[in-house]
């Protein structure tokens, strides 16, 4: 309910306030919409799996410009759940051990997420495209196959499907289903990842829409299997994405300016220079932290 | 490569170019559906992206989102997709049905796969393909959406036409593995260069490793006219790779164990129509008049959506049935599957080298009135058969759901 009148609150406060000209960013680690394009620029540029895009026009933010309204980077795999992670031990995330804490709450109410998360159904159970099975309005689709010809240039989907532990193809060579031990195959999730601007808190925010291994997209619950434990139930929230007509998880970007601005000094402390170019390589540096299994790239070096 | 060598050499086997369908392409086609096509079942023209692979773990997949209705619309207004490096555009037909019933029996599947690969076939034989490669592929997609429930039900199929006789294939290199360390380094460069180049997208200049030249990647953009690719997306997803021996550096330490130096002379990547310089030589690789600009070598490139190691993606597939219904005299050709690193650029280590044996066609082979090769690329279930898919987007689009869900 606080998080609903919140909504209602910062949607009328983005309405009448104007947004950010001042740079602000080495003061508060907040940014102006210019600066975010130069920024978003400076990683498209950097990183090529990211681009720009202008989204819905009907939904286009004025103080943007129309093919520059948010970053995306598509099909990134996710091979584990982040439970699974065994090494994952979230007082080592990243350079802001320590401050972990503060920056993850947020005003959702953490027991109510998590009564949810405890019934989100495995992914084996929510299926989407299992043809026919148990589904009352479309009773004769077996009937419906069609009879191709065989195809022997075509590689058989299972070996798509299946990856090993170690992230390596199987080879595709005689592949065995019945064999094969169950936890050595994985099933590879698919991520598109966005940076949209957000007006009230003047800082980048970031969105995950996924997709399971046969492609059928996730709901947010699912997607929260995806985000490390600690931030899950915190400071992931489910949004109305602002330039797509869908609803998708979010990182709640209430406590990123502090955060960005911590890592900032601390890179200014150790000696490093930063430039506002860099400020969403190090924005992703730490968005790594919460969802630790995505693997996108955020190796570049930053701050030299 | 004589015939009795060849005869030994596994045939090729491709990986499907899925597709991907996200929430935006379902909320669209909902909207259009209510608002525009109405009762309509006319086909309407869609569009979908993909680029080379990326990651190990999974393929690169062919996602359609809410731009894939606006082609048209695409150079002028401010439509979902602008201008993207490294993007190549697939296009293709939707068929909307009314009802569950027009869907199941509307119509014949194999007719509809077979009038795709028809438009494939017609745009081979005429020579369109060449200039525009993105024709080589032409997807049909047929989807029931029942707009109460937010159920979607489609079938996507992509036609591979199939050639008389399976293409073979030695057994694949790395880009790596076959030019050695530092050529393979340049041939990713230009790579990447070519598919990056995109009409108003700025060529960023990689700080060259070890102070070497990147002058080699010459840069053929200027000979692709813009109007030919009719799209603001990157450049086409296949283009011809030439290099030269140069004569002094034959005397180089051998890197590669094929015996090729490992410093190129000349390096350039060009639009696929450079195939018809090479009907000359007989196996597309070498011209051999001992003239000094004689040793040019050719090899095809393309954006490789597979992730499997030793498997091209689909879209090779229509190509190389191109190369050998056009040209005959081309009996084998190197193809180098380029893929990328996790950090978008190619990366040659993940970029396959091929040597494929083309197949032999005959004179006027399905070249008949309404004759077409047969064609296969219905795409499965997530079971593994050949029937529709369905998508249950109740959770993110139902009004009453969603109106929960924010309070």
């Amino acid at each position: 309910m606080r998080h609903a009148i919140h909504s209602v609150f910062k949607a009328a406060a983005e309405a009448v306030l104007p947004p950010l000209s001042t740079s602000q960013f080495g003061e508060k680690g907040v940014l102006t919409p210019s600066e975010f394009i130069q920024a978003g620029d400076f990683l498209v540029r950097t990183c090529p799996t990211w681009s720009w895009e202008g989204g819905d026009p009907k939904k286009k933010r004025n103080f943007l410009p129309v093919d520059k309204q948010y970053l995306v980077t598509r099909g990134v795999p996710c091979t584990r759940r982040a439970s699974e992670l065994e090494t994952y031990d979230p007082n080592s995330e990243f350079s802001i051990s320590g401050y972990g804490d503060e920056w993850v709450a947020t005003h959702s109410d953490p027991h109510a997420s998590h009564d949810r998360t405890e019934h989100i159904p495995s992914i084996d159970d929510t299926g989407p495209s299992q043809g026919g099975k148990g589904d009352d309005a479309i009773p004769d689709l077996s009937e419906l196959e069609i009879q191709e010809e065989d195809d022997e240039a075509a590689l058989p989907m299972s070996e798509l499907m299946k990856t090993r532990q170690d992230g390596r193809n199987i080879q595709a060579v005689a592949y065995k289903t019945a064999v094969e031990p169950e936890d050595t195959i994985l099933r590879t999730r698919t991520y598109d990842l966005y940076i949209t601007y957000d007006q009230y808190y003047q800082v980048p925010r970031f969105w995950l829409v996924g997709f399971d291994e046969s492609r059928h997209p996730l709901i947010p619950e699912q997607v929260m299997e995806d985000v490390s434990e600690e931030h899950a139930r915190k400071t992931i929230t489910v949004e109305p994405h602002p330039n797509l007509l869908l609803s998708a998880a979010s990182i709640h970007p209430c406590r990123h300016a502090e955060t960005m601005k911590r890592l900032v000094d601390n890179m200014l402390e150790n000696g490093g220079s930063f430039s506002v170019d860099h400020y969403l390589l190090l924005f992703l540096k730490f968005i790594a932290s919460v969802v630790p299994t995505i693997q996108y790239d955020y190796t570049m070096s930053v701050g030299h | 490569m004589d015939s009795t060598s060849a005869s030994h050499f596994p045939a090729l086997k491709f990986a499907p170019l899925q597709s991907r369908f996200d929430v935006q392409f379902w909320s669209e086609l909902a909207e259009r559906k209510l608002d525009r096509y109405r009762l309509s079942e006319e086909p309407v023209p869609l569009h979908g992206t993909f680029s080379c692979s990326r990651y190990v773990e999974v393929g690169s997949q062919l996602c359609l989102d809410g731009g894939s209705f606006e082609l048209d619309h695409h150079c002028s207004s401010n439509s979902t997709s602008s201008a993207q490096a490294g993007q190549h555009l697939v296009k293709g037909t939707g068929r909307l049905y009314n009802t569950w019933e027009n869907f199941r029996d509307g119509s014949d599947k194999a007719e509809l796969l077979k009038e795709a690969a028809a438009r494939v076939w017609k745009d081979i034989l005429s020579g369109e393909t060449e200039s525009t490669p993105e024709l080589l592929s032409q997807f049909t997609v047929l989807c029931y959406a029942d707009l109460k429930l937010f159920h979607f039900n489609y079938w996507f199929g992509l036609p591979a036409l199939k050639p008389p006789s399976p293409f073979l294939t030695s057994p694949s290199q790395s880009l790596e593995e076959y030019f050695g360390t530092d050529a393979s380094k340049k041939v990713a460069e230009a790579c990447d260069a070519w598919l990056r180049q995109s009409p108003g997208h700025q060529l960023v200049e990689q700080p060259a490793q070890g102070g070497e030249s990147t002058s080699v990647c010459e840069m053929a953009a200027s000979q692709l006219s813009r109007t030919d690719v009719n799209t603001p997306h990157a450049s086409p997803f296949a283009w011809m790779l030439s290099y030269c021996i140069s004569q002094e550096d034959a005397t180089l330490p051998q890197e590669s164990c094929t015996g090729l130096p490992g410093i190129m002379a000349r390096l350039a990547c060009q639009p696929l129509a450079a195939l018809n310089q090479l009907s000359a030589s007989s196996d597309g690789s070498t011209v051999s008049d001992g003239s000094t600009v004689s040793n040019e070598q050719w090899m095809l490139a393309f954006s490789d959506h597979s992730s499997v190691s030793g498997h091209p993606g689909w879209v090779l597939r229509n190509l190389l049935l191109m190369i050998a219904v056009r040209y005959p005299l081309v009996k084998s050709m190197k193809v180098v599957c380029v893929r990328a690193s996790k950090t978008g650029r190619v990366d040659p280590s993940r970029c396959l080298v091929l040597t494929v044996q083309l197949p032999a066609v005959p004179d006027g082979w399905c070249q008949g009135p309404g004759e077409v090769p047969e064609a296969v690329g219905w795409e499965p279930n997530a079971e593994g058969r050949l029937l529709p898919r369905k998508v249950d987007l109740s959770p993110v689009m139902s009004p009453t759901l969603l109106a929960e869900q924010a309070v």
